[in-house]
């Protein structure tokens, strides 16, 4: 028997990047230590940091019609610094240079690595925070918004609220009120993107209940539930809440599906070597 | 057991000289497995899905599934006529295989394809005498466990190995540990992949009975529980200087990575082909719970994205059965050149089925998170396809066969060979596998050329069909897809690395294109050749139109908008199919339910 690995914070505090310089060294020993790790910049930051516009479509590759579809520089700004934060952020896990990534997109739009499925990564921006999220134990999704955004008393909680969540929610003070919807909606775009579905699943089908105290750390964890308030007895997936510097609230979904004790993501280790020299033997040079 | 043809003939009326085809004893033979199995949505049915969702929480195997696994002559399905079975081609294995993993793929991925993938690497690879006592097992309905070797991308079943050495008493002695080996305290034969010397490149393949063994020497570790396919009896063993017999030793001494590699084409082509039957229940389960949410049972669908998904993973199912059934036929047919073509099958399809699968999680919205009755069967599939179709090191396996191949794409050589019509058509009987000319790893199987051929037969196959025109667009998209993966093949710079094993790394998501364009090409292979025979359904353009309107969407190049009648049509025929029932793919299969 190997002695149990130590019980880490989840999720662990995201680390902050101030460019593609960095520092990255956070996220790397994160990712290493529990398979999860994030990190968060500034659009402001990073848009002072951005390649000169006769570069963009070169680095952008299939992204670049996209890009060039948008209308107006900040749109397209916002657009290049957040598939940079994406590409860097995989090219930490992956041990690569981050543009000889390519980004693809599954069908709802869930941006994927294409042809690294060893590294899942989703990415959450809301007005100057942008903040990516990489896991390699699985599928990961996450969501952030202002602390401060108003939901309550917005009739939000009959469009995106479970009856149960609608008790709950009436039965807190009326200060907290604010907060607890605003964990449940970033709960629900967690998990929805997580599945890939983004808003397609309809947010009054599932809910969460919020673990009493408050966790590991700054962060606090959720449970799924069902409409009816059912717990889902599914132990793949944790949940939790946590705050961002800069006054914001993140949730992050996360399953592990992988099961591996030290998971390598490295690319240079992907291919198997006793097969590539099998295969190279026995062709002609 | 078959049906001995001439009652299939009186059956039908025919001229009792008539020998049905390969299509109608696929057919017939699809059919009488399900009629032995009943209806799976029958809570009565002791191997219905409800029975296999009670063994699932609980841990176990279904007893009376595998009974009727034997009874219905599975596992002679397995193995080669040769050998004393009744294996008519690695694409029917996969046909006949659905109507265990429909309803119990625990059952169906223990004892259908963990035997069939140990067998292979001893029946393509090992003498007279180890073929014959492998085929013994299997046919009797023995259980065969499978030692992975360990990988560097490591998942549970690939996380560590044995080791073999030869000792001076010209016996062999397996040491080492493994705690995740599918079958292990069952099984009557064990086929391990075991590490056999001091360079990295040292494996060999040895089979043997580990009730054979001096039990001072070997050690059941205990069971691994697995994620999905809760019933699967995974466990460890732990072999402590055990001595085996050298006639264990299967094939060279040193050499059991490069004979892997022989047996992997079929193994590739043949899950992937399995695995649409788990699929095709998913589907099933997420049509019924809209119907019964929306209109009660049996009525439409009404939710337009709830259709829009249907039909699109219906058109994906059918995606995924192309290639696969063009695959399985390749290691048939081109078995010097089809283990790129295996590889992008195994590499692929799971994760474009998982991502159709997952699409359907919003239509069955609050039954998605159902943990009884019949809605929860449809995330029991998906929890089964992760675990058995082995995640990211499966991609890795791939990738690695996959990879040497790129830089080959840059030159097209214009006195190739075209691809052979065959390779689409179920109905032409097929050679036994040749694990000699297996070995030839070539990897041009000519579908990325297909592409261009097609191209230029659609204007007259198109005569008179609706959507010529968007079609051709589509076909003509591909073709450009084609060129600019010739364009940055050019562009690798392969075998940089000391040992000439380093890659670009523009090789992974380039390697994932090129599987995107093999499926798209494989549909279109077996549309113009009627794959399956006459059918109404598929010899319309509208699932071809949506297949690869979805596969340049996922390549990522921009496609014209679909008209509404293309996803109407084809989520038409998934409520009929399931209302009639027939099988969700290629083959439209009278189903038991």
């Amino acid at each position: 028997m190997t002695a149990a690995a130590p019980e880490r914070v989840f999720p662990p505090e995201p680390s902050r990047v101030g460019g593609p310089a960095g520092p990255w060294a956070n996220l790397l020993r994160d990712l290493e230590g529990s398979g999860f790790g994030m990190v968060h910049a500034s659009l402001g930051e990073w848009r002072t940091q951005l390649p000169p516009e006769d570069e963009r479509k070169e680095l952008l590759g299939r992204d670049w019609e996209r890009y060039s579809k948008l209308a107006g520089a900040p749109l397209r700004e916002r657009f290049l610094a957040t598939r940079m934060l994406i590409r860097h952020t995989a090219a930490v896990a992956l041990g690569t240079e981050p543009y000889a990534l390519e980004l693809r997109y599954g069908l709802n739009g869930r941006v994927h690595l294409r042809g690294y499925d060893q590294i899942d990564v989703s990415l959450s921006h809301t007005a100057d925070l942008l903040l990516c999220g990489i896991t390699s134990l699985g599928v990961v999704g996450i969501d952030t918004e202002p602390a401060d955004r108003r939901l309550s008393g917005q009739d939000v909680e009959g469009l995106m609220c479970t009856e149960p969540e609608r008790k709950r929610i009436a039965r807190a003070p009326e200060a907290e009120r604010n907060g607890q919807l605003l964990s449940l909606w970033t709960l629900k775009e967690a998990y929805s993107k997580a599945l890939g579905q983004g808003l397609r699943f309809p947010f009054t089908e599932f809910g969460f209940r919020m673990e009493d105290g408050e966790g590991d750390g700054a962060g606090r964890a959720a449970r799924l539930e069902r409409a009816d308030g059912t717990l889902v007895e599914d132990h793949t997936w944790r949940f939790a809440t946590c705050p961002v510097p800069g006054g914001h609230v993140a949730a992050v979904a996360l399953q592990d599906t992988r099961r591996s004790g030290r998971p390598d993501t490295r690319a240079s280790t992907a291919l198997n070597r006793q097969i590539l020299a099998a295969i190279r033997q026995s062709r002609p040079a | 057991m078959y049906e001995p043809d001439e009652l299939i003939a009186a059956a039908l009326g025919a001229d009792p000289q008539w020998q049905p085809d390969r299509l109608t004893r696929a057919r017939s033979r699809v059919a009488e497995i399900e009629d032995g199995l009943g209806d799976p949505w029958s809570p009565d049915n002791p191997v219905g899905l409800a029975a296999v969702l009670a063994a699932d929480d609980s841990g176990e195997s279904s007893v009376i599934g595998i009974r009727r696994f034997q009874n219905l002559g599975m596992p002679a399905e397995m193995v080669p006529a040769e050998l004393g079975g009744k294996m008519a081609g690695v694409d029917l294995l996969g046909l006949v295989m659905r109507p265990f993993f429909r309803r119990d793929p625990a059952l169906a991925f223990s004892h259908g394809f963990t035997p069939f993938l140990g067998a292979q690497m001893v029946w393509l690879n090992g003498d007279a005498r180890q073929r014959s006592r492998m085929a013994n097992v299997v046919l009797r309905g023995g259980m065969v466990g499978v030692a992975c070797q360990r990988f560097e991308h490591e998942s549970e079943f690939h996380a560590q190995e044995f080791t073999a050495t030869w000792a001076e008493d010209g016996m062999l002695r397996l040491n080492g540990s493994k705690g995740a080996i599918n079958n292990a305290h069952t099984a009557e034969l064990i086929v391990g992949f075991v590490s056999t010397g001091d360079g990295a490149t040292d494996y060999s393949i040895l089979m043997f009975d580990p009730a054979s063994v001096p039990p001072s020497r070997v050690r059941a570790l205990p069971r691994h529980r697995t994620t999905g396919v809760r019933g699967v009896q995974a466990a460890g063993l732990e072999f402590l200087d055990c001595p085996l017999p050298g006639e264990s030793l299967v094939g060279t001494w040193g050499d059991g990575v490069a004979l892997s590699l022989r047996a992997y084409p079929a193994v590739h082509a043949a899950f992937p082909s399995m695995a649409i039957g788990l699929a095709d229940t998913a589907l099933r389960s997420a049509v019924r719970a809209a119907q019964e949410r929306d209109y009660g049972t049996q009525g439409p669908v009404g939710d337009a994205s709830a259709r829009s998904a249907l039909a699109g993973t219906f058109a994906d199912l059918l995606i995924a059965d192309c290639l696969s059934l063009t695959a399985a036929r390749s290691t048939h047919l081109l078995p010097e050149q089809c283990d790129v073509l295996a590889a992008v099958t195994k590499y692929i399809v799971p994760k474009i089925v998982g991502e159709a699968l997952y699409d359907l999680s919003a239509v069955m919205g609050d039954a998605f998170h159902a943990e009884s009755g019949h809605d929860a069967v449809f995330r029991k599939q998906l929890r089964d396809l992760s675990t058995i179709t082995f995640g990211h090191v499966s991609s890795a396996i791939c990738q690695s066969v996959i990879a040497p191949y790129l830089p080959a794409l840059a030159f097209v050589d214009p006195d190739a060979a075209t691809t052979p019509a065959d390779l689409f058509r179920l109905e032409v009987p097929l050679p036994p596998l040749d694990g000699e000319r297996l070995s030839g790893f070539g990897g041009d199987d000519r579908l990325l050329d297909y592409l261009g051929h097609a191209a230029g037969q659609l204007p007259l196959a198109l005569t008179g069909l609706p959507h010529a025109d968007l079609l051709t667009g589509l076909v003509a998209g591909l073709c450009e897809e084609a060129a600019e993966i010739r364009r940055e093949a050019a562009e690798l710079t392969g075998d940089g690395g000391e040992d000439g094993l380093l890659f670009d790394t523009r090789s992974f998501p380039l390697s994932e294109r090129y599987a995107l364009l093999l499926a798209a090409s494989a549909c279109v292979g077996v549309w113009l050749n009627a794959g399956v025979g006459p059918d109404e359904f598929l010899d319309e353009p509208a699932w071809l139109v949506l297949a690869l309107h979805r596969l340049l969407r996922r390549i990522g190049r921009s496609v014209p908008p679909l008209p509404r009648e293309i996803e109407a049509l084809t989520c038409e025929e998934v409520l009929a199919r399931v209302r009639v029932p027939q099988s969700l793919d290629l083959l439209r299969t009278g189903l038991a339910g």
